[in-house]
């Protein structure tokens, strides 16, 4: 059950958020919704399971370091995260 | 992509070493890929395992003739797509630095596009669609200016796809207990779930939502205008195409359970999205920027191969995979095109730039028809016997609501490409401006344009070779049955 509400939540949050930085936390959520459904077949005591959580957890890991790095370069260059925002100033 | 680790530090050291490197890798890896061929010939589908480790650890590939032979397309394509980032980036001005790592992207691009060719694991799967969009967001870094906000959309919509990807797979190992596409297919079999087939069919089709709308200009305007053309090209035309392709396989390799229907509300919604992609061909037809219409044109042509998909006979996916393989030089061809005939690196790509072309530099304009009487089906074009199987299939089914799309889709290619040959060929006394074009610049186009050539000329060898191969077993005239049961094949 944790791992739906946090899919739909992730989901949500993807299409809703203007903030890019909630955009990303989102996808996490999302994957972290993945994550807990895997924990939930680990209890059938297949040892794949734990592999897919590591691997599934390392990947998430590292993309969200990727996000943040960007999120991080536009804070910097224009002092907000809101996605319309940045896009009206790059416009210009 | 320990090649990717080589023209990296070779960056380091010097611009032309890491420049040469990257060629090197490239033609290293086609040879390679070529050298297959007799083997699978002589012996059938190769599998190998990396290491000798079992998914997910470990890597499994199998290389089929179709899956080799795009591989060599994607290879080539490839290839064009950095000889071309050389030239555009001395127009551009482009940073050494960051030429010199698009070097190292390139190739970790094309070695997670040739592992999701050629892994039959679900979990590699997800893994390397990942790593695509990452090296595909830094290409993007890499040879735009200000590309920051685009390349983070595009990592976060790419990363949501593989996601849902990644849920797909997962649903159906709690459902099976593997991983393995052919094992999943028999597990599925055995259990007859089809309740959660059709969920991680769900799942694992709108896993390629995203890609399968780049570069739509209704979604990545900014990308467009930011981006040079010919890595749009390559993007739309291999990263796209490979999604097609697997997303092929797994409607007909992996859910494809026999006694196994789906619901009429899915069958709506599969003929809706058919529309909806087939609605761009109207959209590129409008359009005065030719860059505009070439990405309406590469999302357009989905449609074709969405319709070929639904259809699901010999005929269909005969035709939709030769359609696949045709589209991939034209996407690419087109959005060449529009790179090496603009003066400036970025921005507007007005069509009447074009007017006369064809009295300025013949060449160029015949490669451009080519491209264009493909996308329309003219023989003898790659892309005429792809839509002439998919016609044969319409009319095999008797689905009439297709057969009026395709119809209508073939009138309006017809005439949007009658004004653009009048276009290119119009005299016009205000004569708009071309600049002379050196052979290098055009050397890409001749060589796509006769690679469409050769598709069509050439396309009963590549259906009998690699095609039929590569079609499920039902469509085969093996002698004796095959069922796939745990990785192995068994009478």
């Amino acid at each position: 059950m944790i791992s739906i509400i946090l899919c739909v939540l992730g989901i949500h949050g993807l299409f809703f958020y203007r903030n890019l930085a909630l955009k990303a936390g989102s996808w996490a959520l999302f994957q972290l919704g993945l994550i807990f459904f895997l924990f939930n077949l680990a209890s059938l005591g297949d040892p794949l399971t734990n592999v897919l959580i590591l691997q599934t957890a390392g990947i998430t890991l590292a993309v969200i370091l990727l996000q943040g790095a960007l999120c991080l370069k536009l804070w910097k260059r224009f002092k907000t995260l809101d996605g319309r925002e940045i896009a009206g100033k790059v416009s210009k | 992509m320990a090649g990717a680790w080589l023209v990296l530090t070779a960056g380091f050291f010097s611009h032309r070493v890491s420049r040469w490197t990257t060629y090197g890798v490239l033609f290293l890896t086609l040879g390679l890929v070529l050298k297959t061929f007799p083997k699978l010939f002589a012996e059938g589908p190769w599998h190998y395992s990396l290491g000798g480790w079992a998914p997910p650890w470990g890597i499994e590939l199998v290389l089929r003739p179709f899956t080799v032979f795009m591989a060599c397309f994607l290879l080539m394509l490839v290839l064009l797509a950095f000889f071309l980032l050389g030239i555009y980036g001395t127009i551009a001005g482009l940073l050494k630095t960051k030429e010199n790592l698009g070097g190292p992207l390139l190739l970790v691009l094309v070695s997670s596009l040739l592992t999701l060719l050629f892994a039959r694991d679900g979990f590699t799967l997800y893994l390397f669609l990942q790593i695509a969009v990452v090296s595909g967001a830094g290409l993007f870094l890499c040879v735009t200016r200000q590309g920051w906000l685009e390349s983070f959309y595009f990592l976060l919509g790419g990363s949501a796809g593989a996601s849902l990807l990644l849920m797909g797979f997962i649903l159906l190992y709690a459902s099976t207990g593997t991983l393995h596409l052919d094992d999943t297919l028999a597990r599925l079999f055995i259990a007859k779930n089809f309740s959660m087939a059709l969920a991680a069919g769900i799942f694992l089709s709108a896993a390629w939502g995203f890609l399968f709308c780049f570069p739509s200009p209704f979604f990545f305007t900014r990308l467009l205008d930011l981006t040079p053309p010919f890595v749009l090209g390559l993007l739309s035309s291999v990263v796209v195409r490979t999604g097609v392709y697997l997303l092929f396989l797994l409607v007909f390799f992996v859910l494809n359970i026999p006694g196994m229907s789906q619901p009429e509300g899915m069958v709506a919604l599969e003929y809706f999205l058919v529309f909806l992609f087939l609605a761009h061909f109207i959209l590129a037809a409008r359009q005065k920027d030719f860059l505009h219409s070439a990405a309406y044109l590469s999302v357009a042509q989905l449609g074709i191969l969405f319709m070929g998909l639904i259809l699901g006979s010999k005929s269909a996916l005969t035709g939709t995979l030769m359609e696949l393989l045709s589209q991939m030089l034209v996407v690419m061809g087109l959005f060449s095109a529009v790179g090496v005939l603009s003066l400036k690196p970025a921005g507007a790509h007005p069509f009447s730039k074009l007017a006369g072309l064809g009295r300025h530099d013949f060449g160029v304009a015949m490669t451009l028809i080519v491209f264009v009487f493909s996308i329309v089906g003219i023989p003898p074009t790659g892309g005429f016997f792809g839509k002439f199987l998919l016609f044969q299939a319409v009319l095999e089914k008797k689905d009439w609501i297709l057969m009026t799309a395709l119809l209508l889709t073939a009138v309006l290619n017809v005439v949007s490409a009658g004004r653009f040959t009048w276009l290119l060929f119009e005299h016009r006394k205000a004569a708009s401006f071309h600049a002379q074009i050196s052979f290098s610049k055009k050397a890409p186009l001749l060589f796509l344009a006769i690679a469409i050539l050769l598709l069509g000329l050439f396309h009963q060898e590549v259906i009998h070779n690699f095609i039929e191969p590569a079609l499920p077993k039902a469509f085969l005239n093996s002698p004796v049955p095959n069922v796939p049961f745990l990785g192995k094949q068994v009478e």
